[in-house]
């Protein structure tokens, strides 16, 4: 156990020093197992934290994109419904 | 909060549950200790506390901190409760980071972790244990009424984002559909900032125009028809891409997001975050040399090694708290703990 945490020290360390959150997260991710029983506890709290962050500001940034293509869908709808307001003025103009 | 851990019988009422008595408790006491020294003046309060120094006005604070200490735990045991196996399943489909870790450590397992140190984490670290509970009231919210209004739209104009999957039908090569779906995703995604506004000016325009039949100049059936034709492909455009953003494929969810994220600006780092951490880790070698010279000090000053190994791995990360300052703490901990 010493020598393999000591490979992984210094695999993270490495990470830490030239690497991006990425790597470091999935590094931690797919080593899980090989970690101390405690490290496990807290690199595992850790992770789903920043899992949890991520999936809700990448949810929160794609409900603003849906929300501002739905306000544009129903601008479009009410411009076509004026569209046709003004077909039916002209049709009514030209039978009178 | 489980009042009858307090071994009273018959089990005491929250408020009836004393500071004493929370100090009784193993459990309780290591959890108020840490809330307490979050506390302004806490840090202090909590050393007297634990030397059984504490003052009357020191007493009387830990009073008023047990109520709140006790809300706290109902907020832990609230969240925990939401943080199910399935929860985390669901959660681990949306983040490949996370997913890799269920892979590896079982969904039971990761599930098993979080429970077990969130009360600790909340009561340590409060700004990162209600960070986590907005994040998660974040993934509950509005999220599903926003895909019921998008699929009423598609079905109404009969959107069925044809190219798109022309592309996915086109080739099985993953990057080749990446490539060409975030160029469509990203060039539609363009159209829609801004388009409502846009619309809104055009439509205001539209009804102020006199419609003059007489004009011989203007034939106002063909501009409408134009104008029409012109709104339904904007709509086609806007609605094809917002039917991208609900669609299940794994290839055009991940084109999607990805196309979505690239535009977004870099989030700012929180303190105690990924980069702040580097240069704090020194190599085990180092460490080990450095850990001997101050050890053999230590001793002859009378230090117990748990203590000396909480000074030294503290003058390694000082106050700086945080996801990556932990992760960071661990290492270092664990590494000093086999010299």
């Amino acid at each position: 156990m010493a020598n393999d945490f000591s490979a992984l020290y210094s695999q993270f360390k490495e990470i830490i020093e030239t690497g991006s959150e990425d790597q470091a997260e999935k590094f931690l991710a797919a080593h899980i197992n090989e970690f101390p029983e405690d490290m496990q506890q807290g690199i595992t709290l850790a992770l789903f934290e920043n899992g949890l962050k991520e999936v809700a500001t990448n949810q929160a940034t794609m409900q603003d994109f849906q929300q501002e293509g739905i306000n544009a869908v129903h601008e479009l709808e009410k411009g076509n419904r004026i569209l046709d307001d003004k077909l039916k003025i002209l049709d009514l103009q030209e039978k009178i | 909060m489980k009042i009858e851990d307090y071994n009273s019988a018959p089990a005491k009422t929250e408020k009836e549950v004393t500071v004493k008595d929370v100090l009784g408790d193993k459990k309780q006491s290591s959890l108020f200790g840490e809330f307490i020294k979050t506390q302004p003046g806490g840090q202090d309060r909590a050393e007297r506390l634990f030397k059984g120094e504490s003052t009357t006005d020191d007493m009387q604070k830990l009073a008023e901190q047990k109520e709140q200490f006790f809300e706290r735990q109902k907020e832990v045991e609230k969240i925990s409760k939401a943080f199910t196996p399935e929860f985390i399943s669901k959660l681990a489909g949306q983040s490949p980071k996370l997913e890799i870790l269920v892979k590896n450590g079982g969904v039971e397992g990761v599930h098993g972790a979080i429970v077990s140190q969130l009360e600790m984490l909340a009561m340590r670290e409060p700004v990162r244990f209600y960070t986590m509970v907005d994040s998660y009231n974040e993934v509950l919210s509005k999220a599903d009424i926003a895909n019921e209004q998008i699929k009423k739209i598609c079905e109404l104009h009969g959107i069925t984002s044809g190219e798109y999957l022309k592309i996915l039908a086109s080739t099985s090569d993953e990057a080749e559909r990446q490539t060409k779906l975030g160029d469509m995703i990203r060039g539609n995604m363009g159209k829609v900032k801004g388009m409502r506004q846009k619309t809104i000016e055009k439509n205001k325009a539209i009804r102020d125009q006199e419609v003059d039949i007489e004009s011989k100049d203007i034939d106002y059936k063909f501009e409408i028809d134009k104008l029409r034709a012109n709104y339904d492909q904007e709509l086609e455009n806007v609605g094809d891409v917002l039917a991208v953003s609900i669609n299940e494929n794994a290839s055009m969810k991940k084109a999607f997001m990805d196309s979505l994220l690239s535009e977004k600006a870099p989030k700012e780092e929180p303190a105690g975050g990924f980069k702040e951490m580097r240069g704090v880790m020194p190599s085990e070698e180092n460490m080990k040399q450095e850990w001997d010279g101050q050890w053999k000090e230590a001793q002859v000053k009378g230090t117990s090694r748990g203590d000396f190994e909480k000074t030294y791995v503290d003058g390694k990360l000082g106050n700086k708290k945080g996801t990556w300052s932990d992760i960071v703490r661990k290492f270092i901990m664990t590494s000093v703990s086999k010299f």
